[in-house]
């Protein structure tokens, strides 16, 4: 067999059954090969689609998504996928043609220095000059990019590779061993939690791609410690009253005053992120802190953690469940969380002719069937999603949390569908997103994906804007969007149902129309370019001192 | 501002180098000096890097010991940066003190 072929076979034994990619010169042999595989290849339209894609595959399904690409261009417009995986942790394997060994290092046509461009962004990237490598290469980065913290990784593949000859070995690793839990910091752990009066919970995306909701949960209701969520953390929790929502910049209120007077915060999962914690040294100031992670660099990183607790979530949260006497707290936390509850009032009712963004996202949170995966681009729409829309499990919510990857929200979606064939998929996305991948609407065509796009208008770079209204004294600087082009045209060009909303009074039945629909649907909505996302903590600023409308 | 002395043990692959300096750098250490040796097979090399910088050590060691490519990571001695360094490379293992920071028990995959 050759190289190429050997790459399909690992590919299967890993069971990838589907990628995402496109082809080019110095990858030409492996889509040879691909032509009679059984693993699915889907044709992307741009190679950052792809690896977008492969990223909401992998979200959406907790499998390893696969991407691949040709030499030179191919790997540049892989690596923002890349980076936005390795930042958000997600397991995804890339997989580049690169030009034939003899002409490696002579700037031969479409030649880059994949490993100089790539070591930066993922966990790992090799690069095969041997095709009696390519194999064990080929499995260890199937390991590397699952174990422990997830993350991406690429293996450089040259042409004179994919063609040589070569025999399968069916080489097996030895399974990734997890860090032994130290029973020590378990009880230390243990020993605060009695001693807390007011604990609080801060739940990162770490718990869902431990494979751990189940644990976090049970821990929650044993414990009866209230929680609050990162972005990439929403519907880990579940939806218990003890549960007061997102933290950080756009945080509920509730959420952020209840962390910053906790006495004991458990971080699970979460990396203190400078969105999420604001001015760090008055992050939860009067809190001591357990950090329980994965990534032993993660912990003490930022904020210095009174008790680590390295290990499989699997294992460490279930350890520190106990009965808690905390009852006045969690009342505190209950009340306050009833009294700063967003008011929504429905468009139906609304007396005003612009459509209110986080009603309509509540309604559409309301709506959906059960299971439904909403992929989000990044501004505006994606913390209003954020704040207003309910998930009940983490992969139900799929978003570019890091690396703030605006493009993200349609691929992502294309692979969410094919990853979850029966679900429906909703795109939730700006017109300024929008417009960074629209290629991939060619994607929907092509494999038909019903792939629900809710497309919100301001006709603006809504969030730089809302940032220059606050801080740069409403000096506008490029972010009006009012030439946009006609969305729903454009759709139609891709022959994708589509309409066009803009008054309170449409927006049940535009919303019902698009759930409704059995293929792919664009529902455009026009909606008020003064509109801010409330409450903001302004940068470096401690969490209790939030800016509300 | 401190010096701090490592010594590393690595697989000796075409991306270990690079990804030592470039986390070195990115994670706001600067390089004062480097030194590599590579095993008779050359299938590994150990190496002694010089770093200073504001942050803490442990910073840095622990996203070294990420590395797939680096095995070992120990710090051999903090100096503050105004005392010089005496460099007995012949006899690197007499320059171990007591305060011997070992992070190789700390799972470099994770």
């Amino acid at each position: 067999m050759t190289g190429a072929g050997l790459t399909l076979e690992v590919l299967k034994q890993q069971g990838v059954d589907t990628i995402f990619g496109y082809p080019g010169g110095a990858i030409m042999p492996l889509y040879d090969a691909i032509y009679d595989s059984e693993v699915k290849h889907y044709l992307c339209r741009q190679e950052q689609g792809a690896a977008f894609a492969a990223l909401g595959y992998a979200k959406a399904s907790g499998k390893v998504g696969v991407c691949m690409a040709t030499s030179g261009p191919g790997v540049t417009n892989l690596i923002t996928g890349l980076a936005d995986a390795t930042a958000d942790s997600v397991p995804v394997v890339a997989i580049t043609g690169q030009v034939a060994t003899p002409l490696m290092g002579t700037d031969a046509f479409q030649e880059i220095d994949v490993l100089g461009l790539s070591l930066a962004v993922t966990k790992h990237a090799f690069q095969v000059t041997d095709v009696e490598e390519l194999e064990l290469t080929l499995q260890k980065a199937f390991q590397i990019a699952i174990s422990g913290r997830p993350g991406a990784v690429l293996v450089d593949i040259p042409k004179d590779i994919q063609l040589a000859a070569v025999k399968m070995k069916s080489i097996l690793l030895k399974p990734f061993a997890l860090p032994e839990v130290e029973p020590d910091a378990i009880e230390q752990a243990r020993k605060l939690l009695e001693l807390s009066k007011k604990p609080m919970a801060y739940v990162g995306g770490g718990v869902s791609l431990g494979g751990a909701v189940t644990e976090l949960r049970d821990f929650l209701k044993c414990t009866g410690i209230p929680s609050v969520s990162t972005l990439k953390g929403l519907g880990a929790a579940g939806t218990s009253d003890d549960y007061l929502g997102m933290i950080g910049m756009h945080g509920a209120k509730a959420s952020n005053l209840a962390v910053q007077s906790c006495d004991l915060l458990i971080a699970i999962g979460a990396r203190f992120d400078d969105r999420v914690t604001g001015k760090l040294s008055e992050f939860a100031p009067d809190a001591q802190v357990i950090h329980l992670d994965i990534d032993p660099a993660e912990l003490s990183k930022l904020k210095l953690a009174d008790v680590s607790v390295l290990g499989d979530f699997k294992q460490t949260i279930p350890a520190l469940e106990m009965k808690l006497n905390i009852e006045d707290w969690r009342q505190h936390c209950s009340a306050m969380s009833q009294e700063f509850r967003y008011q929504y009032v429905s468009n139906s009712d609304n007396p005003l002719t612009t459509i209110d963004a986080p009603s309509m996202l509540n309604e559409l949170s309301q709506k959906l069937p059960e299971n439904t995966v909403v992929t989000t681009d990044v501004g505006q729409h994606q913390m209003w999603v954020a704040q207003h829309m309910r998930f009940n499990e983490p992969r139900n919510l799929l978003t570019s949390g890091a690396l703030g990857t605006m493009g993200f929200g349609l691929p992502a979606a294309i692979g969410a569908q094919l990853s979850r064939k029966e679900d429906c998929v909703v795109t939730v996305t700006g017109d300024g997103s929008f417009m960074m991948n629209i290629q991939e609407l060619g994607t929907i065509k092509r494999f038909a994906l019903p792939v629900k796009i809710l497309l919100m208008d301001n006709t603006k770079l809504g969030m730089v804007r809302q940032w220059q209204r606050l801080f740069f004294e409403q000096r506008f600087s490029e972010t009006d969007l009012s030439d946009n082009p006609d969305f729903v045209k454009l759709a139609s060009a891709f022959d994708i149902v589509g309409e066009t909303i803009s008054s309170p009074a449409e927006v049940s039945a535009g919303i019902q129309r698009m759930l409704n629909a059995t293929g792919a649907y664009l529902l455009h909505v026009k909606i008020n370019e003064d509109q801010s996302v409330w409450p903001l903590v302004p940068p470096n600023t401690a969490n209790q001192s939030m800016l509300e409308e | 501002m401190k010096q701090h002395r490592l010594t590393i043990i690595a697989d000796n692959q075409p991306t270990m180098l690079e990804q030592l300096l470039r986390v070195t750098r990115y994670r706001g250490f600067k390089v004062v000096s480097l030194s590599m040796q590579v095993s008779q097979q050359a299938d590994s090399a150990s190496l002694q890097l010089t770093v200073k910088s504001e942050r803490s050590i442990s910073l840095l060691l622990n996203q070294l010991l990420k590395l797939v490519d680096i095995k070992q990571v120990n710090e051999d001695l903090t100096i503050a940066e105004s005392e010089p360094i005496v460099l007995q490379q012949s006899e690197p293992e007499q320059l171990l003190t007591e305060a011997m920071v070992t992070t190789n028990n700390i799972p470099a995959q994770a």
